[in-house]
Parts: C-alpha cells; sequence; structure tokens
C-alpha cells in the first residue's frame, strides 16, 4: 500500500521534474525573445517616427503586424506630445520659439489612429520639431509561460503582462514640409 | 530504505534549493535588465536635451545675446526631463520625482560650465529686491548654479607678480594680471598663436598665405524673396558696440541699382544704419578680413603675453593660497606654461597644462555638488570615476554630462551617468569640424577627405553648423526653412560611411581607445594636404570662424 502511494508520489515528480519544468523553461524563453522582438519592432517605429516627423498608417500597420507575428496579441499605446504656444514668450528675441520652454498637450492613441484613417490627409498625422512621442507595448493574451506559472503561483495585480516595450524621443525634423 | 523514499528525500531537500538559486538568479538577471534600460532612458533623454539645445542654438540668429545662453541651457534642462518622464511613462515616474534622482546635471561649454542641480538656497526673499543672505539656510531648490570658468591662479613665489587665466576649448583665453600684489589689475583677452608660425605683416601662416574672401550665404531676405529658388548674398563680418562680431550683408539684391550693407537687429528686421556697421565697411563692397585680422590679433596679444604670462611655471598654480595639485609629477613643475623659445612646439606645455586644469575644476566642482546632494536628499549618489576616453570627450567639445542615481531596482541602487557630445554648436569652432564647400558641384566633403577635394573646382570652408537648416518665424507666424549654402549635398563616401577620412599621418600610428589615431588635425593637414590650396582653405576658414565666434569676455587689445 504505502509502496504504491510513493511510487506514484515518484511518478508525479518525475513528471513535473521531466515535462512541466522544461516546458516552463521553454516557454518562458520564447517569451523572452518575443520580448526582443517587439522591444526592437518598438524602437524601429518610434526612431523612424522621431526621423520622419510623421506617423503614417503604412508604418503602423506593419509595426502592429510585426509585433502580431510573435504570436502573441498586443495593445499598443501611443501618446504624442504635441508643442504647443510659450507662455512667456520673449517677444525681444527673434527665436521665441524654443524647445523647452514651452507647453505641451497630449494626444492618446485613438486620437492619433483617428488622424490615420483620414484618407483626405494622407494617412498621416504629422508632427514637428520638438514634438514627443511615446509608444508602449503589453501583451493582452495570457502566455504560454504566463499560464504554466499561473498554474503553481498566480502573480496577483492588474499589471500581469509579461511582454512589453516602451520607447519614446523628442521628434527632430518637421514633418511637413 | 527503497529507492523510492530516497528519490522523495532528494526531491525535498533539492527542489527548495533550486527554487531559492532561481528566484535569485532571476532578481539578478532582473536587476542588469532594469539597470540597462535605464541607461537607454538616460541616454535617449541626455541625446534629446543635446538635440533640443542643438535646435534652438541653430535657430536663433542672434549671436551676441549672453542671456540667451542660459535660455537655451534651462530649455534644453526641461527637454531631459520631458524626454525621460516619456521613457519612464510605463513605470509611473513623473517628472518632479524624476528630479530626485538626478543629482547633477553639467553643461560644458566653450570656456566653462553650468551645473543644474539642487542647491542652499542662501538669499531669502524678504521683500527687497536685494533680498537678505543666510548662509545657514536649509531651503534648498533645483536650478542652475552660476557659470563656472575653466580658470586657474598662479602666483610667483618670488615677486609681487599674479595672473587668473580663464581658459577655452582653444586657444583663446582671458587673463587678469597684476604685478604689484593686487593693487592694480591689467585685463587681456585674445587667442594664443604660434610665434614661429605666424607672421602678422605678410598674413602667412606656416608659410601658407591666407587671404581676405568673398563669402556668401542665404539669409531670411533672399528666401522671402523667392522662396522656392532662393539667392546667396554676399556678407562680411563687423564688430558690434559689445566687442562682439556680427555678419553684415550686401545688399544687392532688394534694390540693385542702389547696394547697401545692412545687419539684422533682434527682432529679424533689416538695420541700415547702424553706425558701427558703416564705419567699419563704408558704402561699397568690402570682402571679409577676418582670418587675416585673427592672426594680426593673435600674434599681438601672444607677443604681449611675453611679459604678462612669460613667467609663470606650471608649478606656480594655487588654490587661494595654497598650491593646487593637480597630479602632475615634479619633473615638468618647473617647465614654462607658454615656452616662447621652442621654435614650433611653443603651446605644447601650454595645451596639456589646459586639460589638466579644466578637468580639475569639473572633477573637483562636481564631486563638492554631489556630496552636496548627499545632505539634502535621501536618495543617495555617487561621483563616478570617468575613464580617460570619457575625459577626451568632455574636453574636446562642449558636451552634457548628466546623472541618474538612487533609485532603488531589484536588489541594489541604479547609479548610472551619461555623456554625450554636442558637436553641433556654434559657440566652438571644433578644428575637425570644418567642411569644404565645392562650389561647382554643390558637394560638401570634410576637411580630411583629401581623395574628393577637386582643386579645379571652386571651394571654399565653412562649420559644420552652416550646412544645417536654419527655421525663422515669418511675419505671419509661420514658421519657414532655409539652407544657408541653398542645396548642397554632404558627400557620402566622407560623412557616412568615414572611411575615406585620412585619420593618421604615416609616421604616427598609436590608436587611442576609439581606434581613432590620436592625431592633432593641424599635424595631419600639415603632413598629408596635397597642395597649399587645401591648407588654404583650411586655415582661412578655421581662422574667420574662430575669430567671429561668440566670446564671453572680450577685453581691447
Amino acid at each position: 500500500m504505502g509502496d504504491t502511494v510513493v511510487t506514484i508520489i515518484v511518478i508525479v515528480l518525475g513528471a513535473v521534474l521531466m515535462f512541466v519544468f522544461p516546458l516552463m523553461s521553454v516557454a518562458d524563453r520564447s517569451d523572452d525573445v518575443s520580448q526582443l522582438s517587439v522591444q526592437s519592432a518598438t524602437t524601429t517605429f518610434v526612431d523612424d517616427i522621431r526621423a520622419t516627423g510623421r506617423i503614417t498608417l503604412d508604418n503602423y500597420n506593419k509595426f502592429v503586424q510585426e509585433i502580431n507575428s510573435t504570436g502573441n496579441t498586443y495593445d499598443v499605446v501611443m501618446e504624442v506630445k504635441i508643442l504647443d504656444e510659450n507662455p512667456g514668450k520673449k517677444t525681444a528675441q527673434t527665436t521665441y520659439e524654443k524647445i523647452g520652454e514651452n507647453v505641451y498637450y497630449t494626444e492618446y492613441t485613438s486620437q492619433i489612429l483617428d488622424e490615420l484613417g483620414d484618407s483626405s490627409n494622407n494617412n498621416t498625422k504629422y508632427l514637428k520639431e520638438g514634438d514627443v512621442v511615446t509608444v508602449s507595448v503589453k501583451n493582452t493574451n495570457t502566455t504560454i509561460s504566463q499560464l504554466l506559472r499561473n498554474f503553481f503561483y498566480t502573480v496577483a495585480g492588474n499589471d500581469y503582462a509579461t511582454i512589453g516595450a516602451s520607447q519614446g524621443g523628442i521628434v527632430t525634423v518637421n514633418g511637413r514640409n | 530504505m527503497k529507492l523510492q523514499g530516497w528519490i522523495i528525500i532528494f526531491a525535498i531537500i533539492i527542489i527548495p534549493i533550486i527554487l531559492v538559486m532561481s528566484t535569485y538568479i532571476q532578481l539578478q538577471i532582473s536587476y542588469v535588465n532594469t539597470a540597462s534600460s535605464y541607461d537607454t532612458y538616460l541616454d535617449n533623454a541626455t541625446y534629446d536635451a543635446i538635440k533640443a539645445f542643438q535646435i534652438n542654438e541653430l535657430n536663433s540668429n542672434t549671436q551676441n545675446i549672453a542671456q540667451e545662453k542660459i535660455r537655451d541651457v534651462e530649455a534644453s534642462i526641461n527637454t531631459f526631463y520631458n524626454s525621460l518622464a516619456s521613457n519612464f511613462g510605463q513605470s509611473g515616474y513623473s517628472q518632479d520625482e524624476l528630479a530626485s534622482y538626478v543629482p547633477a546635471l553639467v553643461y560644458t561649454l566653450y570656456d566653462g560650465y553650468y551645473i543644474y542641480t539642487k542647491y542652499n538656497n542662501v538669499v531669502q526673499d524678504d521683500g527687497t529686491t536685494e533680498g537678505t543672505i543666510n548662509l545657514d539656510s536649509t531651503d534648498s531648490t533645483y536650478g542652475v548654479k552660476p557659470y563656472v570658468y575653466y580658470s586657474a591662479r598662479y602666483k610667483d613665489s618670488g615677486t609681487n607678480k599674479e595672473a587668473v587665466i580663464n581658459y577655452t576649448l582653444d586657444n583663446y583665453i582671458t587673463v587678469y594680471y597684476t604685478s604689484d600684489g593686487g593693487n592694480t589689475y591689467e585685463t587681456y583677452s585674445g587667442f594664443l598663436i604660434d610665434l614661429n608660425k605666424a607672421n602678422a605683416t605678410n598674413h602667412t601662416y606656416n608659410s601658407v598665405s591666407i587671404p581676405t574672401e568673398g563669402i556668401a550665404e542665404a539669409n531670411q531676405t533672399t528666401y522671402e524673396m523667392n522662396p522656392n529658388n532662393y539667392q546667396e548674398m554676399n556678407y562680411a563680418y563687423i564688430t558690434n558696440d559689445q566687442g562682439r562680431r556680427e555678419k553684415a550683408y550686401w545688399d544687392d539684391k532688394t534694390d540693385p541699382a542702389n547696394p547697401r550693407w545692412f545687419k539684422y537687429n533682434v527682432d529679424g528686421t533689416r538695420n541700415y544704419q547702424d553706425k558701427n556697421m558703416l564705419a567699419q565697411l563704408g558704402t561699397t563692397y568690402k570682402e571679409d578680413n577676418s582670418a587675416q585680422r585673427y592672426i594680426e590679433d593673435a600674434v599681438k596679444f601672444t607677443n604681449d603675453m611675453k611679459t604678462v604670462l612669460g613667467w609663470i611655471q606650471i608649478g606656480e598654480i594655487v588654490d587661494v593660497d595654497n598650491k593646487l595639485d593637480l597630479g602632475i609629477s615634479d619633473t615638468n613643475e618647473n617647465e614654462d606654461l607658454i615656452d616662447f623659445s621652442n621654435s614650433g612646439k611653443m603651446l605644447d606645455t601650454f595645451n596639456e597644462h589646459k586639460l589638466y586644469v579644466m578637468r580639475n575644476s569639473i572633477n573637483t566642482n562636481l564631486r563638492a555638488t554631489i556630496a552636496k546632494i548627499n545632505e539634502n536628499s535621501n536618495n543617495p549618489a555617487k561621483m563616478p570615476t570617468l575613464t580617460e576616453e570619457e575625459w577626451t570627450k568632455i574636453l574636446n567639445n562642449t558636451c552634457l554630462i548628466s546623472f541618474m542615481e538612487g533609485q532603488i531596482i531589484g536588489s541594489g541602487y541604479y547609479m548610472g551617468y551619461s555623456i554625450v557630445t554636442n558637436n553641433l554648436n556654434r559657440e566652438f569652432v571644433d578644428p575637425t569640424l570644418i567642411y569644404v564647400l565645392d562650389k561647382t558641384e554643390r558637394v560638401c566633403h570634410d576637411i580630411r577627405h583629401f581623395d574628393g577635394l577637386n582643386t579645379s573646382h571652386e571651394l571654399q570652408g565653412f562649420r559644420n553648423v552652416d550646412f544645417e537648416s536654419k527655421n525663422y518665424i515669418a511675419t505671419d507666424g509661420t514658421n519657414q526653412k532655409y539652407y544657408q549654402h541653398k542645396n548642397v549635398m554632404l558627400d557620402y563616401a566622407c560623412l557616412v560611411d568615414s572611411a575615406k577620412i585620412v585619420t593618421s599621418t604615416d609616421s604616427q600610428t598609436e590608436q587611442n581607445a576609439d581606434g581613432n589615431y590620436s592625431v592633432d588635425i593641424e599635424e595631419l593637414i600639415e603632413a598629408k594636404a596635397p597642395n597649399e590650396q587645401i591648407k588654404r582653405i583650411y586655415y582661412t576658414a578655421l581662422f574667420r570662424e574662430r575669430y567671429n565666434s561668440y566670446k564671453s569676455n572680450v577685453f581691447e587689445l
């Protein structure tokens, strides 16, 4: 009787050690790979915006396609801080517009996507020198690694995404020539 | 016990160990990952701050307003925080929270540096314009501390001679000198030049004659006349009331029948009446003679310095009254700061010593700043030991050194810093960033791209910043953009690829850590420039731009 119980425990243990752990480890690595490619795609996307001063529908679609090709689904949050008037304008000097002195107003994903969908505007959002663009990406599905981990222990809290990337920076050229 | 029993005992012992180990390793991995992503954020923010500084500075055409420099620095600091905050957006940091993790931002400029930090505000507002000064104040605020010059004090032990020298990134110096122990002071400022190489009467340098030159560029006026095909306008430099150099344009475009000089007012309007301009240029067209005047002034200044600075040995540097230790070994303490008798190598000791002084100044002030931060803040900060390579970067161009320290990540504190060089700036003329404009082909080359320079074409040297786009705000409020040298392409082979740039004289093979040959640009030009014409173009451009760049201290010769 005792022997049978012990044997069963050993079999379970063996199964966990030989199958579940390697599986978890492989799943973790696959998340790492996804993380890496999402990070590099985000960086490329943002750097492209910063260097051209434009967010185009084409580029956005390409970016979404690229991150989705990792096999997960993602939530893409875009934020553009647009350089507005300088409240402390010094009109005695010719260059009263200086990057860093002005206030910003912010546009978020849905507003930006509206503009990208507007074909009368070339499906493009034009930015200017000094605007700040930030893109962050988080996975919305549960990856295999999360699934397995939740089997052993559950991570509490809302922020459960394991794959995430964020990139931002100042736009260095005027998009509209 | 049976085998199964041993297995279970083995598993019970080993599995917790493995779990603890893997958690620990995971923590270390996440520490390294977080630290490296913070590094990236800091690098990005520093880069953005420099980029904003460059754009602001390049688009301002008022070369003479000193206050604009501090405005640019403050705007750049805001940009730094904006960028850092937007990078940290995901982690939930706001700009105010970030400030407490930034112990210092150092803007090194042409003749000194600004430190932005949290400091004790000893001046208290009491309703009067002066305020009261309370040295024990514990009230601390964030802000830019007063400008620190790269200066050093020298005291002759035997006599009453004393001098304070303000150094700059190039050979321009300002001297405060007394020969009677401080009763009377004399002030001088100017460029030091090797007297064996320069000749003021026939304007030669290294036996290359320096000509006057006709220089032209597009400006706001010509752009507005015809935005689609704007023209260049000749210009020359004048000295204004404050002793600073400004551009005056020869206007033969708006009224061709009646050509005359004008300069821009600070608000962008044209001034045809400026008395300095009319006195110096008259009413006829003249070629610009800045490069020649550079040699004349520099030779005169250097000769003056024979008596004023001739007595200084580099061991005589003092800090208040005690000898200042710069870490210079005893063997060369008796070397003259400027060795007037050493043919062709007059400024070698000066150049080396200058770097020690600048480095010592930044180091001391930064250490003090960071020590003060530790008093005022809950987040620890440390002064990193900068590598030789980083010092080379700092001492050879204007740059921004940023620090971000004290965030708790994983098992320790984040301690990071970043150095970004600003190689597009108006105030310092980097001798390696002179571009040659080929007016026949409308292409520009790096001066060191000797293969690409076709001497049968019309060539002229300019600073790299002159090829950037210039923005201005038109009267109708729209933002307009033009290029000073119009439609010029940058040569791919030398500016993108950079493989064709000559960086070594064949005799010198010692490489520095970046893999570049540590050859002085002047040595390189002397050894490798294919002919006199290239040397002439280089020296003329370098001297012209140096002579006309902004100086905060200008004293009459």
